[in-house]
């Protein structure tokens, strides 16, 4: 934490906080070194004072006392000369005396009134030397004077004989001279340090080296680790495996042909099919005193250990995240398989996510959804209608549905929606979850079994009718027929009775073709052959067509398909089919073609009649197969013609349909044969084709034996007795 | 010229028949019950009877059964506004001559009468 207040305290230890920085970034090597050197340095500097203080003394004390032995002996020697006066004597004492040592600086004679009678000086006598070491009560006396030469042991002795002081003797030993053993003894410490001081730099280096290898090693590994190579191997090989060691053969031990990790590493791990002599404590086993190492094997050795089990951990994270991932895309791909509309919203209604159903929907990329709510993208009163439900839903906290319908994309569709309100873990409603499916489809059919229904209930309706009306009408028919016997056939009377007659045939007709309607469900079904039952209503019907200027061009299919049907039935819908054509050709007249074809791998043939007259207009199309739904003049038609059709295909599990106008497909699928027959184009109007399909009876049946003895024997029955006119 | 029986619920219908056949030189009883035709056949068996299927409380199936078993050679066309498979089959299975639909046409009245006759 950093001191604001006192910022002045820190400073005094910047220089030395700086400074362990410095060593703290010194290299290992470096720091051993400066170690070494550092305690061999220190080492050498305690021997060289002390023992240098101790020998100078020593050294000092014994120059001290020779000077005053040698003085003495001086003064005793000079003490006979000096009575003499014997100078030249004198002289030769102390010129002697300091060629005996070289530390004797200088000595000389002095008597008793202080004059200097013999001395060494060779440039003159020094005389403040004279005052420098007085003698008090005739006693021994010892000075150090400084001179320029250095400091200078000033020994004075007086002369004495038989008690009468005769003069003073004086020596001077040279304090340098005197120490230098001991300048020598220092000059050998120093070179003795310096020698232990390389050697320990020496040995010193080699083991930093040694040391810092195995670290640097396990530095590069690590670095290797955090580059994500975790297959690393920064210990040494085992000098013997354990297995090699207990001989065990233990081969579902997780230590057992592992040659990197040591078995102790692995404790905990080891399973239950270790030997007891396995799990006893590692010091005492043999693996470990053989393999153990120091502690830099040991960091090693767990660093390895630890890599393994960061690898096994990644392995698993990866696996982890894998299945993850593929959980992820699973879920990704139903919600953008799934053809329901799926959005998530949050409390304020604005959309979060939404699935690729829903944006292929409204045309815009789901980031684009994001944010957005309702109203940006449905039409204002879909979304006052989707908007209301989901705050109710959000509201009440209860799944709401409905039924919404669409028109944005032209034409409606239906929509069924579910709101569900998304919760929490702590059970907070924080969004809601909106599904759509489109139920245009289900909805159809609905319509289409309501149709279905309302036709039957219509059926039974008219078959009622009829049934009742059958008898008084006959009653009607039955009389004025008789009565036409009676009366003049000029007469006005016989004209009225045809009338009723003939309007009395148009009810019949009506009443037969209800009946038809109404009993469609009752038929007498066999095997059949599609083409004779054509064949013959078109023989039957071609001539009177050709009357009315309608030709009737046949495109047949020759593999004879056999169907399981009604043949009175079925002819009744040729005969319509072919009559609603001649019908529309009325007044221009022109070609029904007639056309039939097999197709095996559908199960099915597919019959189809088509007019080359002015069609049917589009507002009139959904309307032709209701029942008494009829284009024609009154009194022309009843309606009941193409529903009483529809009927009887829809019992034959078939189904019928019109396309107005004729597509140019339809032309160009039939054979050239036929095309060679139809009327030009300009002669052609658009047109109608109702195309009826119908289930084959099974596959057998088709250009087999079977159909062809089928088809040959009704020829046969046809030929010898001559059609009768279908029953309406 | 035949002894004909004509049965139906619809005394009109009835009379009608017997009018139409009646030109033809036939000599025709029309009955409205069930019972009293029966009794008619049994009594002197008809060369023909003309019944409609729908009565008052047999069906002319019933009735056809009927006078078969009082009167097994007489010829029988059933006459029907409502024909269904099961009643043509079953009038076919009990000995009818034909099954006609009605509103049954005066000439194919008279055709049918001639043909069955004439079996």
């Amino acid at each position: 934490m950093p001191d604001f207040k006192a910022p002045s305290r820190r400073i005094g230890f910047r220089p030395f906080a700086g400074v362990l920085r410095a060593v703290e970034r010194m290299k290992f090597r470096t720091k051993i070194a400066l170690g070494i050197s550092g305690i061999v340095i220190a080492m050498a500097i305690i021997f060289a004072v002390t023992l240098g203080e101790m020998a100078s003394r020593a050294v000092l004390s014994e120059g001290r006392k020779r000077g005053r032995t040698v003085a003495e002996n001086l003064a005793m020697r000079a003490a006979e000369p000096l009575i003499a006066d014997d100078l030249l004597r004198l002289k030769n004492l102390v010129d002697e005396l300091k060629k005996v040592s070289p530390d004797i600086v200088y000595a000389f004679i002095m008597d008793e009134s202080g004059n200097v009678l013999a001395h060494t000086f060779q440039n003159g006598f020094p005389v403040e030397l004279t005052e420098a070491n007085p003698i008090s009560d005739d006693n021994f006396s010892l000075v150090i004077v400084d001179t320029s030469a250095g400091y200078i042991y000033d020994f004075a002795a007086p002369v004495r004989l038989a008690g009468s002081n005769l003069g003073t003797v004086r020596l001077g030993l040279s304090r340098e001279q005197l120490l230098e053993p001991v300048s020598r003894l220092n000059v050998a410490v120093l070179a003795i340090s310096s020698v232990s001081l390389l050697i320990a730099l020496i040995a010193g280096l080699a083991f930093a080296h040694r040391v810092t290898r195995r670290i640097n090693l396990l530095k590069k590994h690590a670095e290797s680790v955090v580059m994500g190579n975790l297959d690393v191997q920064s210990a040494p090989l085992p000098t013997r495996h354990c297995w090699e060691c207990m001989n065990c053969n233990l081969t579902t031990c997780p230590a057992y042909g592992d040659p990197l990790r040591r078995c102790w590493y692995m404790a905990g791990h080891l399973d239950d099919n270790v030997p007891d002599s396995c799990v006893e404590s590692c010091r005492d086993c043999v693996i470990y005193r053989q393999n153990a190492g120091d502690e830099i094997q040991n960091l090693a050795e767990a660093f390895d250990v630890m890599s393994v089990t960061l690898n096994t951990h990644i392995k698993e994270l990866r696996e982890a995240e894998a299945n993850l991932r593929r959980q992820q895309e699973l879920l990704r791909t139903i919600m953008t398989v799934t053809p329901d509309f799926i959005a998530l919203f949050d409390n304020n209604l604005r959309y979060m996510s939404a699935n690729k159903a829903f944006t292929d929907f409204v045309h815009m990329p789901e980031e684009e959804i994001i944010g957005k709510t309702d109203e940006d993208l449905f039409a204002p009163e879909n979304a006052r209608r989707r908007a209301i439900e989901a705050r109710a839903a959000l509201e009440t906290d209860q799944v709401r549905k409905a039924e919404i319908s669409d028109t944005s994309n032209g034409g409606e569709r239906w929509f069924h929606v579910v709101w569900t309100p998304v919760r929490d873990s702590e059970g907070r409603t924080v969004g809601l979850l909106r599904t759509s499916r489109d139920m245009t489809e289900v909805r159809e059919y609905q319509e289409q079994l309501l149709h279905s229904q309302k036709m039957e209930s219509l059926g039974k309706l008219a078959g009622g009718v009829a049934h009742e009306i059958n008898t008084p009408l006959g009653v009607i028919l039955g009389y004025a027929q008789l009565l036409q016997d009676d009366v003049d056939h000029d007469s006005q009377i016989y004209k009225d009775l045809r009338t009723i007659e003939k309007q009395a045939k148009v009810c019949r007709q009506i009443v037969s073709d209800l009946l038809g309607f109404s009993r469609r469900a009752e038929s007498t079904k066999r095997e059949m052959c599609l083409n004779n039952s054509v064949m013959e209503v078109v023989t039957l019907v071609s001539h009177t067509f050709y009357l009315d200027h309608v030709e009737i061009i046949t495109d047949m299919d020759d593999r004879m398909p056999i169907i399981f049907g009604d043949p009175e039935k079925l002819k009744q819908v040729w005969i319509n089919l072919l009559n609603n054509a001649r019908d529309a050709m009325h007044e221009t007249g022109g070609a029904i073609i007639v056309k039939t074809r097999l197709y095996t791998p559908l199960q099915k043939v597919t019959i189809w009649v088509a007019d080359t007259g002015p069609g049917i207009p589009p507002d009139a199309m959904p309307k032709i197969f209701d029942p008494f739904f009829s284009t024609k003049a009154v009194g022309e038609g009843t309606g009941l013609g193409l529903s009483v059709s529809f009927g009887i295909i829809e019992d034959h599990d078939g189904s019928i349909e019109a396309t107005s106008p004729l597509p140019n497909s339809f032309f160009e699928s039939l054979t050239p044969q036929t095309q060679q027959k139809l009327p030009p184009p300009n002669d052609r109007g658009p047109g109608t084709v109702f195309v009826v399909d119908l289930p084959l009876d099974h596959e057998e049946s088709i250009d087999t034996p079977v159909s062809s003895s089928i088809c040959k024997q009704e020829q046969q029955e046809l030929d010898t007795e001559p059609a009768d006119t279908p029953a309406a | 010229m035949a002894r004909i029986i004509v049965l139906d619920d619809v005394s009109d219908q009835g009379t009608l028949v017997k009018r139409i056949l009646e030109r033809k030189g036939h000599e025709v009883t029309a009955f409205t019950e069930e019972e009293e035709a029966i009794n008619a056949a049994a009594k002197t068996a008809p060369d023909l009877a003309i019944l409609d299927i729908k009565l008052k409380k047999m069906t002319g199936v019933e009735v056809l059964e009927e006078i078969k078993k009082v009167a097994p050679s007489v010829k029988v066309i059933m006459l029907t506004g409502y024909p269904t498979l099961e009643t043509a089959r079953e009038s076919v299975r009990l000995g009818a001559s034909d099954y006609c639909v009605k509103p049954i046409d005066k000439d194919e009245l008279e055709s049918k009468v001639e043909e069955v006759l004439a079996m």
